[in-house]
């Protein structure tokens, strides 16, 4: 159970992260 | 119910700090667009420095942020993204020179600027972090020299960073955004004074003395130690601590052991350890009288925080210190509840406490089911591995009232997991402690 809520948590933030990554690049070229 | 409130705040934290520097710099006045790759590499180098500033936070042991975790699943936490953060990173020059491959003309050693041979020498570093500890022992690096240069490495890459970031062009307009990363650089650094300075001085002031060193079945030894003008600690059975035996508490010399004695036993702690590595085979060397340091006690892992009218208790090799604790704390206070007892070894005639737990089962409600991977001959018990078929041979009627714990190397546990899992038991209910924090 612990460990597969770590590698959720794990999973989630870094995917958060990316898809965070992507609108910060995006939301900056925004004509 | 407190414990799994306060670990969803805890989440949620870690998702706003490590998410924060991002939020922050889209805010007023956002730095202009160079392009939608260019911004995605800093957005990545941004986001991986960010997971590396929150692991010195999370790997400072406080006591009340790891609480509803266990610190070896924190560890276990850190391990995990660890791996993104550098890939994160890494991702950051790779994206950066494939947009536009003019840039690696920087990259001579004579024309770099500093603040990018800061990135360079961050990333090296960051290299070698991640190598030697994915492949510690396949490199034969000693478990203390390592420890010592990954938080030397750790805040030398960490350093170089924001050394890097503060010194690109691209955000200076905006100082304030910048001096964020001195913020967050110096709250890492705050996090190591706190573990490595802070907390030994604590340990130095509440010493204490070896007692005994008992010879235990199976290559294993139980230390007894005393505290010395001080009343200890308390812990709920299960628990660990990080023990320093012949260097003070500041030489980063210190291993996590579970405590195996009772928690009802005043003003004694057993830990029983057995011979794996450098430092576990001098543990039979102990002199009586040696003095110890102790910084805990750490883990979730206790049958004191569920109130389940049953337990099934697992435990592989050396993972049975933890569970011998549980057991020993439960005979002392007279509980009643049902206890069932999964026990893998290697052999019978080494199996560690084998006279002991033939004791507790007269004191307790206790079963127990040996699993021996190289059982003697005629033996009637279970065989081979901890399997779904053993469990399903043993597990009591009210299987889905009771609580789970597991104990010993990572692979029994996963497996122990899964085929309770199958068996019906909700994960919810299964508890286990890492012992490969490292």
């Amino acid at each position: 159970m612990r460990l597969y809520l770590a590698k959720i948590v794990a999973l989630v933030s870094s995917l958060l992260l990316l898809l965070l990554a992507s609108l910060f690049a995006w939301l900056l070229n925004l004509p | 119910m407190k414990n799994i409130l306060r670990g969803i705040l805890y989440i949620g934290l870690y998702l706003l700090l490590v998410t924060a520097p991002l939020f922050v710099l889209l805010l007023e006045p956002a730095p202009e667009g160079s392009g939608f790759w260019i911004d995605l590499s800093l957005a990545l180098g941004f986001a991986g420095t960010a997971m590396m500033a929150v692991m010195f936070v999370l790997t400072a042991r406080f006591h009340r942020a790891t609480a509803p975790f266990g610190i070896d699943l924190i560890y276990y936490f850190h391990r995990l993204t660890s791996l993104t953060a550098f890939l994160f990173v890494f991702a950051h020059p790779v994206i950066l020179f494939a947009e536009d491959p003019s840039l690696l003309s920087f990259l001579h050693p004579r024309y770099i600027p500093w603040h990018l041979g800061c990135g360079v020498a961050s990333m090296l570093l960051l290299g070698v972090l991640m190598a030697t500890s994915l492949w510690r022992k396949v490199l034969g690096i000693h478990y203390d020299g390592w420890r010592l240069w990954h938080m030397v490495l750790a805040v030398a890459a960490l350093v170089l960073a924001v050394a890097h970031i503060s010194g690109t062009e691209h955000f200076s307009a905006m100082p304030w955004k910048s001096r964020l990363w001195m913020i967050i650089a110096l709250s890492c650094v705050a996090a190591i004074v706190q573990v490595r300075l802070i907390r030994p001085l604590q340990m130095l002031r509440r010493p204490y003395k070896v007692q005994q060193v008992i010879a235990e079945r199976g290559s294993t030894w139980t230390l007894v130690l005393r505290p010395e003008g001080h009343g200890g600690f308390r812990f709920l059975p299960g628990q660990f601590a990080w023990l320093t035996l012949w260097s003070s508490p500041f030489a980063m010399h210190e291993h996590p052991f579970s405590i195996s004695s009772s928690a009802q036993l005043a003003g004694e702690l057993h830990f029983t350890i057995k011979e794996l590595g450098d430092f576990t085979r001098r543990v039979k060397t102990v002199e009586p009288g040696t003095l110890a340091y102790l910084d805990g006690p750490y883990g979730a892992f206790s049958v004191d925080r569920s109130q389940a009218s049953g337990f099934v208790l697992v435990a592989g090799g050396v993972g049975i210190a933890p569970i011998m604790s549980m057991l020993r704390t439960l005979a002392d206070r007279g509980d009643g509840r049902p206890l069932l007892l999964f026990y893998a070894y290697h052999t019978w005639e080494r199996l560690t406490f084998r006279e002991e737990i033939q004791t507790l089962t007269t004191r307790l409600d206790l079963r127990v089911v040996y699993v021996l991977s190289e059982p003697p001959e005629n033996w009637q018990g279970e065989s081979g591995y901890l399997r779904e078929d053993i469990f399903a041979r043993h597990l009591p009627e009210d299987k889905m009232m009771r609580e789970y714990f597991i104990c010993g190397p990572t692979p029994m546990i996963s497996a122990a997991e899964r085929a309770l899992s199958r068996q019906g038991v909700p994960l919810y209910k299964i508890h286990s402690e890492l012992f490969d924090l490292v």
